[in-house]
């Protein structure tokens, strides 16, 4: 009689199928196929849901005690010497994967102003800038939306930008100026920034899962600027990246 | 190089499914398994060298994750719990005959929680995942001679009980099976 591989047979055909022994055992054995492919949509069920939940547990585990790694960039209130100026509107639409689910004709475009003592510029994505610039941000959408910006960097550190407080998201219609802005925390490397805005509400917490998700083990992902995954449909985001320098 | 946490991010994201897969399977609940994956990820971040060995990781994570789940259903089945499966999923042989046919496998399931930790997990490698002797010897770093003796006990003990009890059902305050 044929045996089924095992459990841990088919975890290692996951994890390396080109060492795995069973590759043979798995073309004639449909049980096995069967369960390796309810053993897929389990692994993806971490990753969609599961990771998503515990990865701030994890990985503060491995903290020093009070020295968790979440931020705030500071709010400035107002940048007033921060004019805006003129610039082509940047549209930073990111290619969703497959599976994403976005709203046709819905978009979202993110412009970046960074400030220092000699005047303001528009930022463009990938610029470097001074590592504690104060930045002013515009927004714009195509129809009214409820916007989060949010920001990350090199060392995995989100920041929550816009709204600063609070636990509802901001109402925008068309475009806008956000009032404040935030000023850099002075630390030299990438900081990527994301502006989520959907027609119902999203948690806090929700987006800063989905951003932790899609950069998560990847250490390229940064300088990427994956899509968000796991938001709801009809939410529209745009990205941006700047380079911190000294 | 590598960060800390990016290294523990990207291993969390590679080797957590095999945690959750083992802890759902063992658990039935996913709740449950979702806080065991935690936990015995926490565990297994103790030893970063022996994590990051792709030659070896994959059994030492598996082995980790059932004792800890093992422990679990332990665990609640003494404080009477509700909400952890009853039942363990047992591996199908290839011919799609039904798993349940197989009496020592019911018996595992019945009286699981009775024996210690190596013992549980010879019992379920063998009579539930399917594995060979040597599998599950290789896994938990004893002689497939250990693991055929431990076996034979387990089933000997669980016969005992269950024709002492007839149910296989936990009498309350009742102490372990005692082995040989």
């Amino acid at each position: 009689m044929m045996h089924c591989a095992s459990e841990l047979a088919l975890e290692a055909y996951l994890f390396d199928p080109t060492r795995s022994t069973i590759r043979n055992h798995l073309e004639s054995c449909a049980p096995c196929r069967l369960r390796l492919s309810r053993m897929e949509k389990e692994g993806e069920e971490f990753r969609r849901f599961v990771e998503p939940r515990t990865i701030d547990r994890v990985l503060s585990s491995r903290e020093p005690a009070g020295s968790g790694w979440r931020r705030r960039l500071a709010l400035l209130v107002p940048a007033g010497g921060l004019a805006a100026a003129a610039a082509a509107m940047l549209l930073l639409s990111p290619t969703p994967p497959d599976g994403y689910v976005g709203a046709k004709g819905t978009a979202l475009s993110l412009r970046v102003w960074a400030g220092s003592d000699d005047g303001a510029r528009e930022v463009a994505d990938g610029d470097r800038i001074p590592a504690d610039a104060r930045l002013r941000f515009r927004v714009a959408s195509g129809q009214a939306c409820r916007l989060w910006l949010l920001s990350v960097d090199g060392r995995g550190e989100v920041s929550r930008l816009f709204p600063a407080a609070g636990d509802a998201p901001a109402t925008v219609t068309g475009g806008a100026t956000l009032p404040g802005g935030a000023a850099l925390d002075g630390q030299a490397g990438l900081e990527r920034l994301y502006a989520v805005c959907s027609p119902d509400p999203i948690p806090f917490d929700r987006v800063e899962r989905s951003l932790r998700t899609a950069l998560a083990g990847d250490g390229a992902a940064l300088r990427r600027g994956p899509a968000l995954t796991g938001l709801p449909a009809g939410a529209a985001q745009a990205t941006m990246l700047v380079e911190k320098v000294p | 190089m590598e960060d800390p946490r990016s290294q523990v991010a990207r291993l969390y994201r590679e080797l957590g499914p095999v945690v959750y897969r083992r802890c759902l399977r063992l658990l039935g609940d996913r709740a449950a398994a979702e806080d065991a994956t935690q936990e015995v990820f926490m565990k297994l971040m103790r030893d970063m060298d022996r994590l990051q060995d792709r030659e070896t990781v994959l059994p030492w994570v598996y082995r980790v994750a059932m004792n800890h789940c093992l422990n679990v259903r332990r665990d609640a089945r003494r404080r009477g719990q509700d909400g952890l499966a009853e039942d363990l999923e047992v591996v199908p042989d290839a011919h799609g005959e039904r798993p349940d046919s197989y009496p020592d496998r019911q018996l595992a399931q019945a009286v699981l929680a009775r024996f210690d930790e190596e013992t549980q997990a010879v019992a379920v490698g063998v009579l539930v995942d399917g594995m060979e002797h040597e599998e599950i010897a290789a896994v938990l770093g004893i002689s497939r001679r250990t693991v055929s003796r431990k076996l034979v006990r387990f089933l000997e003990n669980a016969r005992k009980f269950v024709a002492r009890t007839g149910t296989g059902e936990a009498e309350p305050d009742e102490g372990a099976v005692p082995l040989p």
